[in-house]
Parts: structure tokens; C-alpha cells; sequence
């Protein structure tokens, strides 16, 4: 399964480290990353792939200090790959 | 006030006044700074020591943990403490030097980044840039490690932070500890309708309850309703002593009883529990006949492991005070809808619970660990404090030491620390000076932390340590015996030094003894002195601990008193 996962975080030192660290051990792999400051909050996009629940995915992010909001947006389910003949 | 100052003023001003500590390189302004105050600093002799110190200190105290090292090193012998409060839900305050600003990046002489290390064990953690924020940063630490699931904080200070003058001192107003978060009436409403409409209910508890203060209520809704009850490891106490109802321990080293009520039942209460998987099993056969609510204070555990009927998010003090209320004015149909119910785990609880009959002791032979922890429960007095380390005598003490409130047993849950034991006693003796403390560990995790009895001695800590010697790494046995075809790989401990001797090194009384019928007076001497002491029990090589179900199986497959 593929997610959008929406995250607005404070910028402080360690954080992004944080939100990476927790998805990667939350069993999910990150496949593409945007992160910009806006009115002084770090606003992260990223597309991540795992068969775990994203909603708790979301809920362990918004554990983090930071973290003050984190939602997800199903893209893409996984498809066995078909080899070629 | 330098930045030193400012840390030992917040610890004032936050109540803390015993915290534990290693001096180093780093953290010498700290240590400088604290000769003129009066923070009681425990010395332990290893900072591993000090963090699991803490921990013990926190869990029968009820207050947050203090512990204090160095950069580098200091810093990282901390880790294994930290991870084991983390993994338990342990308020602490790790206070760290790290190298002055200018040399951080540099690879400097005792330079980790111990900011990024720990990331995965903390609740937060900074590293301070400036020496004006540290009330604020110390503030804030405090009201996030205690408050909605505790943890540990890490505050890590350059040493010329801790050396800068701090130019405003105005007192830091005390942080608020954030509104506990309270059950809707609705979802209260459904659970109590739920719990009507059950045939077999059953509750699950954790360590959640007593962290969030709620086994009070728990133990009012267990007599109002006599609903019967499980628990895990760290739920032990929740139910109180010699609660009729109360099946004990479930999973891996469960009761028979406990395994088979969750097998049976059709209504599994969650409360503060996290279906570990050393709880559950295989988590996809756990209650496989029951509609699951499950409630918690953090959202992040709900539906993690285990789909559940009913969900809540709340304070668990206020959640089991609100259907107590709703309850009561059911409480006869109840009784009537369940009465088969009970009367069948009843049944379950006299032919297949934890109970040890006074006839099972042979006075002539050798001691065996669940015997002589069994007859420990019977002797301790009331209000005993006991730390467990890891492995089979601390699943003996889950079976056969009965425990009126979790806060007396302490036992390192989630990370399993072999060492947790001795220096969360130093750390419980310290936090309630008055009560009797046990140290009850093995001949392989007393070795893990036995520099800590040199800190018992320096402070006269009338500590009781209790090792139960197999001369094996005795649960790494057992599962080598019963899943890898007794092909036993490094559990020989027979070289371990004679622990009485090792006891009166380090300033303290010792004996030993070596049959059943010796234990009584054991115990009774060990009570009876009201110093510190070390009481070390040959028990027999080959006991292994029942029942067990073999990790990645089912609870229902439990294996007692044979190989598999």
C-alpha cells in the first residue's frame, strides 16, 4: 500500500530525524520527501510504502514533541509483480 | 547563575531531591555546582546503575527519575537504563555534559552524538544552546516526561552552556501538566451496554493502570462487578491480593487459568495493556472467540496490534470511575448473566492457577525456585518492595509472589534488563526509606550490575538481595532444552564467584543455604537483620519455569512439565 503522509511539525533541531526514525521502525519506507517552512512550520509531504495502518502510523507521528498534526491519503494499493514472460 | 545553577534551581523549584549520578569530564560544572546544594546525589558505580536506579526510584515513588553522567561514555553506559523506562513508560530526567559547542561535529575527545542515538528511546530530547532557556527546556522536560504515557526526556548540555552566565533569571512559571483526556459518555455507554450483554467477560490490565493512578477504581470495579481478571506482567497488583476473581498473569508464562479464560471468553476489557506479543502469543489467535474493547491513554496503541469492537481513547482513572457509576445500578443482572461464567474460571483458577499447596515442599531435597519463592510471599511482610532481574526467578515471582499493589513489584517488563534488579532496589529503598525491599535475582543477572552493592554499602541501604542460584543462565536453558534439542550454547555459570563471600567484600551480611528445609529460616533471618544482607539459594539446575508457550505460538499451546 501506497500513502501520502501530511505532517506539520515545529522546525526544531532533531526533528525531522525524529519523524524519519519513527517511520522507518514503524515498518514503512519512504519513497519520496517535500519539506518547506511555512509561517514557521515545517509542512512534510512524503510518500511512503508498508502494509502496516497508516492511521497509526499517523498517531505514532503526532506522539513526537513537534509533531502538531499528521494525516494520510491512500494513493496506491500493491500489486504483486508480473514477471514477464 | 551560570547554566549549572540554573539546572540544580529547576530541580528545586520541580521538588527534586535525590537524583542519581556519575561525575565526568563534561559534566563538572554540573557536579561543582551541586557541592553547595541540598539535592541528595546517589553515587552509584556505573552509570547504567544510576539510570535503572531512577527507574526504580520512579516506579515506587511515583515521581520522576533523576540520573546524571557524562558525554561520551557516561552518556551511552545510560542507554540500556533509558531504553528499559522507555520501554515500560518510566518518567525520567536524563540529565547529559556533552563537549563544549565549538567541538561538537568535531569528534572531540568523549564526543557522541547522544542526541541522535537515543532518538528511538525517548519521549524528547534537547540538546541546549543556550543557557537562558534551560528552565524553560527543564520545565517543559518534566510535564513531558509525567504527563499522558510517561517516558524519559534526555536534556544534553555543552559544557560551556553549563559555564555561561545566564542573563534572565526570572523564575520559569511551573509547567501545566495538559488535561487528561476523558471517555465521550456515548463510547462509556456502549462499553457498559457491551459488557450487559456479555456472557463471559473478561478484564485484561496492564502496567497503564497504576501509571495512570487508576487501580483503585480498577479494584472498585473488580468487587463491584467480580468480573473475572487477567493481567500482565506489569498488572500484577492491579487486582489487589487474594482477589477471588483474579486469574493472574496471562501469556507466555501465564496460568493455565489466565490463558484459557482469554481463550474462552467473549468480551476482552483492555485496559492500559498493549497486547504485547509476550502477553498475547500469536496475536492473531489471542481471544479468538471475544469482541474486544480496549482503552488507553495513547492513541498510538489502540488497533496497533489487535482490530477491536470499541475503542477509547481517555484517562483510565476517569473511564473505570464512570462505568463504575454506570454499573452499579446494574450490578444484579450482572451477576445473574455471568454467574456461570465465574463459577467455571473459578474452577479454572483451583485446577489450573498458580496456587502451591503447603504439602509440595520435600524438606529433604533440593530447593525449587517457585517452592521457596512461594514461601518468601508467605513471610514478607505487607508492604514489601520487591525488584526482580530477568529470567526464570523473576517469571517465579509473577506466579508465586502475591502482590497487593503493582507499585511493590517492580520488574523490567518490556526491554527484559538483565541488571534491573539490584539498582531499582537502591533506587525503591531511597524512595520509601521505610519499607522492607527485596532484590530477588538470578546467578546470571546479579553479575550484570554487582558493582551497585558497593553504593548499598556507601549509603547503609538495608537492601535484601535474594539470589537464586541454578548456576545457568537458567531461561536461556530452558528454551535450549525445549526448542533446540538440548543443544545448550554458553549457559554454564557454574565459575561464578561464592556470592557470600562476594557480599561480605563489599561490607554485608550473607547466607546460604542449600536445602528446602533451610528456606524458612532464610527468609526469616534475612527479615529479621536490619541491614543490608544477601541471601544465596542453590535451587535445583534443572527447574524450569511452567507453563511456556513457545515464542511465535499460541497461548493455548502451552507446554507444562515435559519437553516439547
Amino acid at each position: 500500500m501506497k500513502n501520502i503522509i501530511h505532517c506539520e511539525f515545529q522546525p526544531q533541531p532533531g526533528a525531522i530525524e525524529r519523524i524519519l526514525r519513527v517511520t522507518r521502525v514503524r515498518g514503512f519506507a519512504i519513497e519520496t520527501m517535500n519539506a518547506a517552512i511555512q509561517n514557521q512550520l515545517m509542512k512534510l509531504e512524503m510518500t511512503v510504502t508498508g502494509e502496516r495502518c497508516f492511521t497509526n502510523l499517523c498517531h505514532q507521528l503526532e506522539k513526537l514533541h513537534e509533531v502538531q498534526h499528521a494525516s494520510h491519503i491512500t494513493t496506491v494499493r500493491s500489486h504483486p509483480v508480473r514477471k514477464l514472460a | 547563575m551560570n547554566g549549572a545553577e540554573a539546572i540544580l534551581n529547576a530541580f528545586e523549584q520541580h521538588h527534586i531531591d535525590t537524583v542519581f549520578g556519575y561525575p565526568g569530564g563534561c559534566i563538572m560544572p554540573l557536579y561543582d555546582a551541586l557541592v553547595s546544594r541540598n539535592v541528595k546525589h546517589i553515587l552509584c558505580r556505573h552509570e547504567q546503575g544510576c539510570a535503572l536506579a531512577a527507574d526504580g526510584y520512579a516506579r515506587a515513588s511515583g515521581r520522576i527519575g533523576v540520573c546524571i553522567a557524562t558525554s561520551g561514555p557516561g552518556a551511552t553506559n545510560l542507554i540500556t537504563g533509558v531504553a528499559n523506562a522507555y520501554m515500560d513508560s518510566i518518567p525520567l530526567l536524563v540529565i547529559t555534559g556533552q563537549v563544549p559547542s565549538a567541538l561538537i561535529g568535531t569528534d572531540a575527545f568523549q564526543e557522541t552524538d547522544i542526541l541522535g542515538m537515543t532518538l528511538g528511546i525517548v519521549k524528547h530530547s534537547y540538546l541546549v544552546t543556550d543557557a537562558n532557556e534551560i528552565p524553560q527546556i527543564v520545565a517543559e522536560a518534566i510535564t513531558l516526561a509525567t504527563s499522558g504515557r510517561p517516558g524519559p526526556v534526555w536534556i544534553d548540555l555543552p559544557k560551556d552552556v553549563l559555564l555561561s552566565e545566564i542573563i534572565n533569571t526570572e523564575a520559569v512559571e511551573e509547567s501545566h501538566q495538559p488535561a487528561s483526556t476523558a471517555a465521550q459518555t456515548s463510547t462509556a455507554t456502549t462499553a457498559v451496554d457491551m459488557i450487559l450483554q456479555a456472557k463471559k467477560p473478561l478484564l485484561y490490565t496492564g502496567g497503564g493502570v497504576h501509571l495512570d493512578n487508576a487501580v483503585t477504581e480498577l479494584q472498585q470495579l473488580i468487587q463491584l462487578t467480580a468480573i473475572p481478571h487477567v493481567c500482565t506482567l506489569k498488572g500484577i497488583g492491579n487486582a489487589g491480593k487474594n482477589t477471588a476473581c483474579d486469574l493472574g498473569m496471562l501469556g507466555m508464562h501465564g496460568s493455565r487459568a489466565a490463558n484459557l479464560a482469554v481463550e474462552e471468553c467473549d468480551l476482552l476489557i483492555a485496559i492500559g495493556a498493549r497486547f504485547d506479543d509476550r502477553a498475547t502469543g500469536k496475536v492473531s489467535t489471542f481471544a479468538p472467540a471475544a469482541k474486544i474493547i480496549h482503552i488507553d491513554c495513547d492513541a498510538a496503541e489502540i488497533g496497533k496490534l489487535k482490530n477491536v469492537e470499541l475503542s477509547i481513547r481517555s484517562s483510565l482513572k476517569s473511564f473505570l470511575a464512570q462505568i463504575y457509576d454506570d454499573l452499579q445500578s446494574h450490578s444484579a443482572t450482572l451477576q445473574a448473566s455471568t454467574a456461570e461464567w465465574k463459577a467455571h474460571c473459578q474452577a479454572l483458577k483451583r485446577t489450573h492457577g498458580f496456587a502451591m499447596s503447603a504439602n509440595t515442599v520435600d524438606d529433604c531435597g533440593p530447593i525449587a525456585g517457585p517452592a521457596f519463592v512461594n514461601m518468601l510471599s508467605s513471610l514478607a511482610p505487607a508492604d514489601t518492595i520487591v525488584s526482580c532481574d530477568v529470567g526464570q526467578h523473576q517469571m517465579w515471582v509473577a506466579q508465586y509472589f502475591s502482590f497487593a499493589t503493582p507499585q511493590q513489584h517492580l520488574s523490567s517488563g518490556g526491554l527484559g534488563t538483565m541488571g534491573f534488579g539490584l539498582p531499582a532496589a537502591i533506587g525503591a529503598q531511597l524512595a520509601a526509606p521505610d519499607k522492607p525491599v527485596v532484590n530477588i535475582s538470578g546467578d546470571g543477572s546479579i553479575m550484570m550490575n554487582i558493582q551497585e552493592m558497593a553504593t548499598i554499602k556507601r549509603y547503609g541501604l538495608p537492601i535484601k538481595i535474594i539470589v537464586l542460584d541454578n548456576q545457568h543462565l537458567g531461561m536461556v536453558r530452558q528454551q535450549q532444552e525445549l526448542f533446540y534439542e538440548k543443544n545448550y550454547s554458553e549457559v554454564d555459570l557454574s565459575d561464578n564467584p561464592e556470592f557470600t563471600d562476594l557480599a561480605k567484600a563489599f561490607g554485608m551480611k550473607a547466607l546460604k543455604v542449600t536445602h528446602a528445609n533451610q528456606m524458612r529460616r532464610g527468609i526469616e533471618t534475612l527479615f529479621a537483620y536490619s541491614g543490608a544482607m544477601l541471601l544465596h539459594v542453590c535451587i535445583d539446575q534443572t527447574e524450569n519455569v511452567w507453563p511456556i508457550v513457545k515464542p511465535g505460538a499460541s497461548n493455548k499451546e502451552m507446554i507444562e512439565g515435559a519437553s516439547a
